[in-house]
């Protein structure tokens, strides 16, 4: 008996039957292949280059692609005003300007600023946004070549890196640096670009979103199948990159930032200096391979970990004065310890 | 209920049992989907490298593409060439002697998604993109 045979004596109600199960089954398939649509429009990763860092992001929306590219716009010309080896930005007016009187600039710079000397003021000066001449010094800006530098030069510039030589004018957002002081947006800027993209995304209505930006993370909202962003802590002990097994954060709104000595170094006589330097002594801080941050404000959690690295494993007590910010540190022996509430 | 579901199973012909299968078949494969679709697009032919470097179009370059004994290709930059190696399991970056702190060197290989080489002398960027097998979506570092 042939196929066609065959199919002959199939009744025509059990072909009915048949057919009707096999397209609400395959019915229900298409539903759930284009569930994410259905839930949230659709989720989306562009990657782009500026800051001099690879920045990504995730977007879960109607017509992500066009929120995308505004959110980027938005973060890209924030971060072009905030560069200070950019002629046209308003740190580089500010630096020109040392000693000269106050510079007015964009409240968005300003708050930035203003953030930067408030909680760099609350680390005791651990952090601050004057590092620029000791950067420099060391060869850590943009385009230099590095090297340790003398004791003499080191001791010369610490006294430009004080904050009290920032003088803010918030009634007119104006910015005035004494006479020597260079200012630095580096260690805050990415927290604060991070910040204006999530910003802006929220602005849109966006369902859901994830912002990396060289490791500054910010997230908010669940993703298309309801469960939170994923986000793993770089372990300075392994070559390949990867991360803490043991310690993958789940979140659906907040911040993740990590400090490491892993990032920008130089060796000089078999010796190892890398970029973070302490304000105090002028030298890379010593003591912590990382230090990382968890809270709501990037650029809030961006300035902690930059502080608490300079602190040993003091960083943890001064993490836990932050109610909001929880810490984990991995020290020079390699241990990792966290502050209480950490998950 | 075995058994009455035997004895409807016996009084079934040959074609009641192809759409049963086949009604089966779709159920099954809804409900495997999302772990095919983990296990597809979770392997490393799935991976694939972007190179981005100044005033050039981005080069993508899928890993499944790259042959046994690898690739190179040389980036220019402002500063001098870059060599980036791709091999099936990671890529790294070569830089040029005029790259002061050669941290895109210093990075080595990178293998995971998400995994990034930059040289900002030469404003160069070179990253993987592709599904994190341990379900990542980033690593804060």
């Amino acid at each position: 008996m042939n196929w066609q045979e065959r199919i002959k004596k199939i009744d025509k109600k059990r072909w009915l039957a048949g057919m009707a199960a096999v397209l609400i089954i395959a019915g229900a398939l298409a539903v759930q292949l284009s569930g994410n649509e259905r839930v949230a429009g659709e989720r989306i990763q562009e990657t782009r280059f500026f800051m001099d860092t690879v920045v990504s992001m995730q977007v879960l929306a109607e017509d992500p692609e066009a929120k995308a590219e505004q959110a980027f716009a938005a973060m890209k010309d924030l971060s072009d005003r905030a560069d200070r080896f950019y002629s046209g930005s308003e740190i580089y007016r500010i630096n020109e300007k040392a000693g000269q009187g106050p510079v007015e600039v964009d409240e968005d710079i300003f708050a930035i600023i203003q953030k930067g000397k408030e909680v760099g003021e609350k680390t005791g000066g651990l952090f601050t946004i004057a590092i620029a001449p000791l950067m420099d010094l060391w060869g850590f800006g943009k385009g230099m070549e590095p090297g340790k530098p003398a004791q003499e030069d080191i001791e010369e510039v610490l006294p430009l890196l004080d904050l009290e030589g920032i003088t803010l004018y918030p009634d007119r957002n104006a910015v005035e640096i004494e006479e020597g002081m260079q200012l630095d947006l580096g260690g805050i800027a990415k927290g604060a670009v991070v910040d204006r993209g999530i910003e802006v995304l929220e602005e849109l209505g966006v369902a859901a979103a994830f912002i990396n930006a060289g490791g500054d993370i910010r997230v908010f909202g669940l993703k298309e199948d309801g469960t939170p962003w994923r986000i793993g802590v770089r372990d300075p002990r392994r070559e390949d990159r990867g991360h803490l097994q043991d310690y993958v954060i789940e979140a659906d709104t907040g911040s993740v930032v990590t400090s490491g000595d892993y990032e920008r170094f130089f060796m000089e006589d078999g010796e190892r200096f890398h970029h973070i330097l302490d304000p105090r002594t002028g030298y890379p801080a010593s003591g912590l391979r990382s230090v990382t941050v968890i809270g709501e404000s990037c650029v809030e959690a961006d300035i902690l970990s930059t502080a608490a690295f300079m602190m040993g494993e003091e960083a943890l007590d001064f993490l836990e004065n932050y109610s909001d910010y929880e810490g984990l540190i991995i020290n020079e022996d390699e241990e990792i310890l966290t502050t209480s509430n950490f998950k | 209920m075995f058994r009455k579901l035997l004895e409807v199973w016996k009084k079934t012909r040959r074609g009641d049992r192809i759409i049963i299968g086949l009604a089966l078949i779709l159920g099954l494969a809804g409900i495997l989907y999302p772990f095919l679709w983990d296990w597809l697009v979770g392997t490393p032919d799935n991976l694939q490298v972007i190179i981005h470097s100044l005033g050039a179009e981005k080069q993508i370059v899928p890993m499944g593409s790259v042959p046994p004994e690898g690739r190179e290709l040389q980036v220019e930059g402002p500063i001098g060439d870059h060599l980036v190696q791709i091999e099936q399991e990671g890529v790294r970056v070569i830089a040029p002697e005029a790259d002061p702190l050669k941290i895109c060197e210093k990075t080595g290989w990178i293998r995971r998604p998400g995994a990034t080489i930059v040289c900002v002398p030469n404003q160069l960027a070179v990253w993987l993109e592709g599904r994190d097998e341990h379900g990542l979506d980033g690593i804060s570092e």
